[in-house]
């Protein structure tokens, strides 16, 4: 075992008053949780051993402190490093009688026995935690709430992958530590979803609709690009997203998959915001993303929420964040839907005519190849529907019209025959 | 139904068996090289302060289904702790636990469950080592 330098004793200098319960772990309990005669968490620490004799850390910590380590805002090395008095006591046992304690501070941890910055409480691990919870009523406590940005920053270091802050503000069914189902299923389904489609963008590019893309391909890069839950905090109503698969491996610019996958996604967030920016870069995203855009927009006016979106990533120092609001989203809804493409085709075809309506313009044309095509003569040429016949060979001239409005993945084609010549057959 | 082995220390206790039953299945432990270490097939409460011993649950000898799940979770406790493998095994045993072996619970998501061993079971008989994990 690593000698250890400090004021020795032959027995604790701190009274411990009661056992509490067993924070981490149930097959080995490495952190257990006393309590001294004035209600104060003493954490005790199992941190090495030689063939006889355990060594234990022991220090006191405040219970704000406490709940921030259960709670995920602090690492384990935190809960050390900001012990009241700054005081360890490593004690040297022996079949659970203590052989000699040394006090240090808790600046002088030795390397061997400082926690990794990542080490933070899963609830997974946890033993008694709600024991020790109830004991320290740890869920009455107030706690001046951390920084998000260093909050969230200490996430994703932990994950070792970007992550989303879905922060549900306020809205139907929202409250403090609680949230209807229906509105965080349909939040969470909407922006997964949502992230779905971006990815898909970018593995197979944004006209993706037009290219036969083999469903093996397509579901094994779908299966790649979904997000997870891992954490929820009460503030009104927090869920960190991560993605299921972070992708470490980098692809361009020191930049991974995931990486620009979620900077894609931020960036739609942005340019929807102002509806010039959003038309100047519409074509940017494929209709598909639009479309699930909406419906996240949706279920944001429908449940009147205020939402905040914040990522961050443990590679990079950026903290973004948008916030969107029932008014926001409903301005974006309405950009998106003002914004349509018009494209114009000429073209002939020979064939006959299988339906005219003389009153109203419309007509049935099969061409020689079996194509269809239905639409209405142009206004000045209307009049001479009447003289058709469905017996004879006509050439006709079509101008098609199509029409791609956003958010809507199939486009809205018009044909309108703008001259038409008798042939023979 | 046979007494378990820590019979004694378990009446002592306020218990809740409920989910504890009789099982067959192929089950993975940490222990250390040698099978017949005495070491191997101790309850936590022995490797624990007398005073932590507040819930029966530690009694039982924790196992996991898969050698992946097992090998998963020594890695993940032990961290930078290296010393901690000289405690809880720096090996993956395999055997079969039978339904006159003891009671055991369901497993959890990480594959552990607890198992309360029968008097006069020896499961060195039983498991042999599988994978040597440091």
């Amino acid at each position: 075992m690593k000698d250890v330098t400090g004021i020795s004793l032959n027995k604790l200098p701190i009274q411990i008053n009661e056992f509490v319960g067993v924070l981490l772990f149930q097959e080995f309990p490495v952190t257990s949780i006393y309590t001294d005669n004035k209600d104060t968490p003493i954490v005790r620490e199992w941190i090495d051993c030689d063939d006889e004799i355990d060594r234990l850390l022991y220090y006191k910590s405040s219970k704000q402190n406490l709940k921030r380590f259960i709670e995920g805002e602090i690492s384990q090395s935190e809960l050390v490093k900001y012990c009241i008095d700054s005081l360890i006591f490593v004690s040297d046992e022996k079949d659970g009688k203590i052989i000699n304690v040394s006090i240090i501070s808790s600046y002088q941890i030795p390397d061997e026995y400082l926690f990794p910055e990542d080490s933070f409480f899963e609830l997974l691990n946890g033993v008694e935690t709600q024991k020790i919870i109830d004991y320290f009523k740890l869920n009455s406590l107030k706690i001046k709430p951390i920084k998000l940005s260093e909050h969230l920053k200490k996430v994703a270091i932990r994950k070792r992958s970007e992550v989303f802050n879905l922060h549900l503000k306020e809205g139907k069914g929202v409250g403090h530590g609680k949230i209807d189902t229906d509105v965080l299923g349909s939040t969470l389904l909407s922006f997964n979803n949502l992230y779905k489609e971006v990815a898909l963008d970018y593995h197979f590019g944004i006209n993706r609709g037009e290219s036969k893309i083999p469903p093996k391909d397509r579901n094994q890069k779908l299966g790649q690009s979904s997000t997870e839950v891992f954490l929820n905090k009460a503030a009104s109503y927090s869920v960190y997203i991560k993605p299921k698969h972070p992708q470490q491996l980098e692809v361009f610019e020191g930049k991974r998959i995931s990486q620009v996958i979620s900077e894609n996604l931020l960036k739609l967030f942005e340019i929807s915001k102002e509806k010039d920016n959003l038309k100047d870069n519409y074509l940017n995203y494929s209709d598909f993303v639009f479309k699930t855009y909406r419906i996240f927009l949706k279920n944001i006016t429908e449940y009147d929420i205020k939402l905040d979106v914040d990522w961050t990533d443990h590679t990079t120092n950026i903290l973004v964040s948008e916030d969107f609001t029932l008014f926001q989203a409903s301005a974006i809804i309405d950009s998106i839907e003002n914004i349509n493409t018009e494209d114009t085709d000429s073209f002939g075809a020979k064939g006959k005519f299988r339906a005219i309506n003389c009153n109203t313009g419309y007509f049935t044309f099969t061409s020689l190849d079996k194509q269809q095509y239905t639409g209405y003569f142009d206004k000045p040429i209307k009049e001479s529907a009447s003289s058709l016949t469905f017996t004879r060979l006509y050439e006709i001239s079509i101008e098609r019209k199509i029409i791609k409005e956003a958010g809507k993945p199939n486009s809205k084609i018009e044909d309108k025959i703008i001259a038409h010549y008798e042939i023979n057959e | 139904m046979p007494n378990l082995k820590y019979q004694k220390e378990v009446d002592e206790m306020d218990c809740d068996f409920k989910g504890f039953v009789e099982r067959e299945r192929v089950a993975f432990r940490w222990t250390f090289e040698n099978i017949d270490d005495q070491r191997n097939f101790l309850p936590r409460f022995l490797l624990q302060p007398k005073r932590e011993r507040n819930d029966c649950i530690g009694w039982g000898l924790s196992f996991y289904t898969t050698q992946e799940a097992a090998k998963k979770r020594l890695i993940d406790i032990v961290g930078y702790r290296k010393n901690l493998y000289k405690k809880l095994g720096d090996h993956v045993a395999k055997g079969n636990l039978i339904k006159n072996d003891g009671l055991s619970d369901k497993e959890q998501d990480n594959g552990h469950f607890t198992h309360f061993e029968y008097e006069k079971i020896d499961l060195t008989l039983t498991f042999n080592v599988v994978e040597k994990i440091q």
